[in-house]
């Protein structure tokens, strides 16, 4: 393996605990919120939970994808590609990267545009500009434009060339705890 | 517009593409196309609107839940229970993991999640007992389907979302339903068990077995308690619902079962963040999709086409079942369920639709598509942790199959299944 490689595999593997820490950190403090509005019920209830959970969820799912893109887990069909010939295949996949590089770039720069328009706008009931849970949408889809780049130069980027090979199991289907993926 | 659109999705679906990055493609394909190009910042409001709903939160929290179960031993105490109770009939195993799924599905909100755990214990020891491989397998996967039924359901919170249909009230027309597939593939079971001879694995029923394991199962028996009995007695929304079963199953694992370790929480915690953003990321691209379709008034030009062909609701329900069917076959459930409704729901309140029938009806339909080839997510889990071929499941599969289908069509035709327990609850 080459020090590029190792240098991405790294790099990788960091910004995964990151953005797991960062998610998982979320999801308690979502649950904790949440429940926190059940049984302040009758007790002066605040006002901001449910805003605070739709908030912590979005950004939560946004950080969450580029781990769940370097493990495989964004459901692809590529059966029908891994039965053309060769020469062939090799286009389709790189068209397949040009289409998927760009399609995180539109959404990365519609992201930060509308971002930003949206910056003079606040949430009443936390006090924050409505700019702060949109930026979510953008972030994320930077960091899975990073972990798909930086899977570009590993050995193990066959994972994220997005080359599963069968109809792998869907979003709320594949679970991990039994290492499930049809590859 | 939406058959172009619909060739763009398959063709970019087809080259590899990840799902949501081919409904992120036929979106933009669609703004092109309608000429909105100044508006792409739809893309994102949309984006951003179909992950924002309250209601979508519970789907972490039930995917959460099964995660904690399976890791604080919960589960494999409900199995047991299910074996004291069932175990000891002819065939027992298969009994067994009907019932095992039957009491899953109360607590998870995902036929995966049932697949797999119920699946990775069952399977293995139904090949044991003397069952036929792809019988045992066809059996979980069958069986799976109860789970996104009987409430909790991650389709019904979807459905209820989108249509602003009461998320309450879908979970508790889905109880009979969901209990009537239970019974439907039990009377299968008891069918194909006298037809292959299948093994008794207790030899006789011990009540003193039954106690021990109630004892054991307890707190996991006490779940749906607390999700159905918080929303049927209006303590809870069914998010609020799924955030306090969570905190319930957690300090189960930690001070009942005491097998919930550190390490546990957090795999179970990384599994759900990246499970939950899958699917999120999903309803997020469906959503632009969907707006794309209806603001160019689809359901309104579907509408005259279809009241031609179907007279009354009953076989209104019968063409978008075949329809749904169809593609639910060829496409991910959620993507369907997410596309599929905004064009539906209009159909069948324009036909007199009761909105909780027709949510039931498409949640079974939806769900009937996770065991369908050639995209059945609950075959490809089944045959994974079964060690069981896909080719063989695939040629077995249709058989349980037929027997969701036949329940869809009772359901379709008796609107009072999916209907009695709402209305006597006063829903």
């Amino acid at each position: 393996m080459t020090s590029m490689a190792t240098l991405c595999q790294d790099i990788s593997t960091k910004l995964e605990r990151l953005c797991l820490l960062g998610a998982g950190a979320l999801l308690l403090i979502n649950v904790a919120t949440v429940m926190l509005g059940v049984f302040s019920r009758f007790y002066r209830p605040p006002i901001w939970t449910t805003d605070l959970a739709k908030i912590t969820l979005v950004w939560m799912v946004m950080l969450a994808a580029a781990p769940a893109l370097k493990q495989g887990e964004h459901m692809a069909i590529t059966i029908l590609v891994d039965r053309l010939p060769q020469n062939s295949r090799r286009i389709v996949c790189l068209l397949r990267k040009l289409c998927f590089i760009s399609i995180l770039a539109l959404m990365i720069w519609l992201g930060f545009t509308y971002t930003y328009k949206m910056r003079l706008f606040t949430i009443m009931t936390l006090g924050i500009k409505k700019s702060l849970p949109l930026m979510a949408i953008p972030v994320g889809m930077t960091l899975m434009l990073i972990e798909y780049l930086l899977q570009q130069f590993t050995p193990t980027g066959a994972l994220v060339n997005l080359s599963t090979t069968e109809a792998s199991p869907s979003s709320d289907t594949e679970y991990q705890e039994h290492g499930i993926k049809e590859r | 517009m939406a058959i172009i659109l619909l060739c763009i999705f398959f063709i970019t679906l087809a080259s590899g593409l990840p799902l949501f990055a081919a409904m992120l493609s036929t979106a933009f394909a669609g703004i092109i196309y309608i000429d909105k190009l100044g508006q792409l910042r739809i893309m994102i409001q949309q984006f951003y609107g179909g992950m924002e709903p309250f209601s979508l939160l519970a789907i972490p929290y039930f995917i959460l839940v099964g995660e904690l179960m399976s890791h604080s031993g919960l589960t494999s105490r409900l199995l047991r229970f299910s074996e004291a109770l069932v175990g000891h009939l002819k065939g027992g195993l298969g009994y067994v993991t009907v019932v095992a799924s039957i009491i899953f599905a109360g607590v998870n909100g995902s036929a995966a999640a049932d697949a797999s755990a119920v699946g990775s214990i069952m399977i293995p020891a139904m090949k044991k007992g003397g069952y036929p491989d792809s019988y045992a397998a066809g059996l979980t996967a069958g069986s799976s389907l109860i789970g996104p039924i009987i409430p909790p359901s991650i389709f019904m919170i979807l459905f209820g979302a989108m249509t602003k249909t009461n998320v309450g009230a879908l979970f508790i027309a889905g109880v009979v339903p969901g209990l009537l597939l239970g019974i439907a593939f039990i009377i299968m079971h008891r069918i194909s068990a006298a037809r292959l001879a299948l093994p008794i694995v207790n030899s006789k029923f011990s009540f003193k077995e039954l106690l021990l394991s109630t004892g054991g199962a307890i707190a996991a028996l006490f779940a749906p308690g607390i999700i159905v009995g918080g929303i049927l007695f209006g303590f809870m929304t069914p998010t609020e619902s799924g955030a306090v079963a969570c905190g319930y199953v957690l300090i189960m694992g930690l001070m009942w079962t005491r097998q919930l370790s550190r390490k546990g929480i957090l795999q179970s915690v990384c599994n759900t963040v990246r499970l939950t953003s899958v699917i999120f990321i999903v309803i997020g691209a469906a959503t632009i999709v969907g707006w794309i379709l209806s603001s160019e008034r689809l359901p309104q030009q579907l509408a005259p086409l279809v009241m031609q062909y179907a007279s009354s609701p009953s076989m209104v329900l019968l063409f978008i079942s075949c329809i749904i069917f169809l593609i639910g076959m060829f496409m991910e459930e959620i993507a369907a369920l997410v596309l599929l409704t905004p064009v539906f729901s209009p159909l069948a309140a324009q036909a007199g639709i009761d909105p909780l029938h027709f949510g039931i009806v498409m949640t079974l339909n939806i769900t009937i598509a996770l065991i369908t080839p050639p995209m059945g997510a609950c075959v490809y889990i089944v045959s994974s942790v079964g060690n069981v071929p896909l080719e063989k499941m695939f040629k077995h599969i249709w058989p349980f199959v037929a027997v969701a289908l036949i329940c869809q069509l009772l359901l379709i035709f008796v609107p009072e299944l999916s209907l009695w327990l709402p209305r006597l609850l006063g829903y």
